[in-house]
């Protein structure tokens, strides 16, 4: 299970290495840091450093989500892909549910990659947070400074581990709101009457629990998002679009 | 992805697969095509959609969600041309907008950036549309 996660993990975005192997072994990895940001290159100012740990240091006690982000400080080996080095500090430095490492290596400085992974997820939410680290990353790219972009990037990602967290969450509410009525009320067994009269009871206040905690929680996003089918009305007799476009001119090249 | 002519460097489609999949992993409902190409001289890249969209071989109800981006290197423009059922979200001033700055980004940065800044443009813009449908679907606006 865990090397089918580990690969699954392993859905990222970001450089493509030469090789499909990591070299590294976990004993390669430093002891993880007290907070979420590792900067070994002492490359982020420390404010930004401290804005970035709050943010994440917040997410991670709400929500359950470590997300790391680190400055690596030494040039891989050829046959290493950054990609598999963030997988392993992931997945060394992270015991929870759902975690994100934000990586920048010497070789890629202005390239930040994003990984993402977690214990016990299908391939179907490995597939959601693979599209998630990409869009992280894609709206980092947006980013005037290297340092913006990292930044943007663990944010961005921050928001859709939190997102996962939440369905994830929602679906582990939904199987225990089903188990729970049939615990036996074992210290009320043995008069049948107050058995009943207590499970109702129990039952009754189980389900007031759960009405009342869902209303508390906003409802998670999906990540998957469809619209609804509208009434279309064909123009000019075309099937599929009635051509109404928008139309831009490349402006012009400013000369020499 | 259509690009006969090769307008896009080595290596650059394959750059583009991260935010292409990310667009199409949240909305599966959708198709974006991206073209580009240098049309025949005085021929409309809206002709052109046109006819891509109603004619072209092998249309289906599907591509009724389809969108289309056409960069037409004979006029120098983008023409964004959405299927009937997108219509309500795309033709609007955000995506035109987004249109004038990827056009903008072809000229200063290139065109495998600028495609890139489209899809990641589009999908904020598709994500923003699908909260307002859904907003809208919860409050539905008072009968008149």
């Amino acid at each position: 299970m865990i090397p089918l996660l580990f690969s699954l993990a392993l859905l990222t975005v970001g450089v493509p290495g030469d090789s499909d192997h990591a070299t590294e072994t976990p004993q390669a990895l430093p002891a993880a840091p007290t907070g979420h940001v590792l900067d070994r290159m002492d490359w982020l100012s420390e404010e930004r450093r401290l804005t970035l740990e709050a943010e994440l240091t917040r997410i991670h006690k709400e929500h359950d989500v470590n997300l790391f982000v680190v400055v690596w400080d030494r040039r891989l080996p050829d046959d290493q892909r950054p990609e598999d080095l963030a997988a392993l500090i992931g997945h060394t430095w992270s015991p929870g549910l759902l975690w994100g490492t934000v990586l920048l290596t010497p070789g890629a400085i202005n390239r930040p990659i994003a990984v993402t992974g977690g214990n016990q997820l299908s391939p179907e939410e490995n597939t959601h947070l693979a599209a998630a680290a990409a869009y992280s990353v894609e709206f980092g790219r947006k980013a005037w400074t290297d340092q913006d972009r990292l930044q943007q990037t663990a944010l961005v990602l921050s928001e859709e581990l939190v997102f996962a967290r939440q369905t994830l969450t929602d679906n582990t509410t939904a199987i225990t709101s089903n188990a729970t009525p049939l615990l036996p009320p074992a210290s009320f067994l043995s008069p049948p009457l107050l058995a009943a009269a207590g499970g109702l009871v129990l039952l009754a206040v189980t389900l007031l629990w759960f009405t009342l905690r869902r209303r508390k929680q906003p409802t998670p996003e999906p990540a998957i998002r469809t619209f609804p089918a509208p009434a279309i009305q064909p123009r000019l007799g075309a099937p599929w679009s009635g051509g109404s476009s928008l139309l831009v001119s490349l402006p012009t090249k400013p000369s020499a | 992805m259509v690009d006969p002519a090769r307008f896009l460097p080595e290596g650059a489609i394959e750059e583009l697969q991260a935010p292409y999949h990310a667009l199409q992993a949240r909305f599966p409902q959708l198709a974006l095509t991206l073209a580009l190409l240098k049309l025949a001289p005085g021929t409309s890249p809206r002709e052109f959609a046109f006819w891509w969209f109603n004619d072209a071989p092998g249309g289906s109800e599907e591509r009724q969600w389809h969108l289309l981006l056409l960069v037409d290197a004979q006029s120098g423009t983008l023409c964004l041309t959405p299927g009937y059922a997108l219509e309500s979200a795309v033709l609007s001033r955000p995506w035109a907008e987004s249109l004038s700055t990827t056009a903008a980004t072809v000229v200063s940065q290139g065109l495998s950036e600028a495609l890139r800044t489209f899809l990641t443009d589009a999908r904020t813009l598709l994500d923003a549309h699908w909260l307002q449908t859904r907003a809208e679907q919860a409050s539905p606006p008072d009968q008149p």
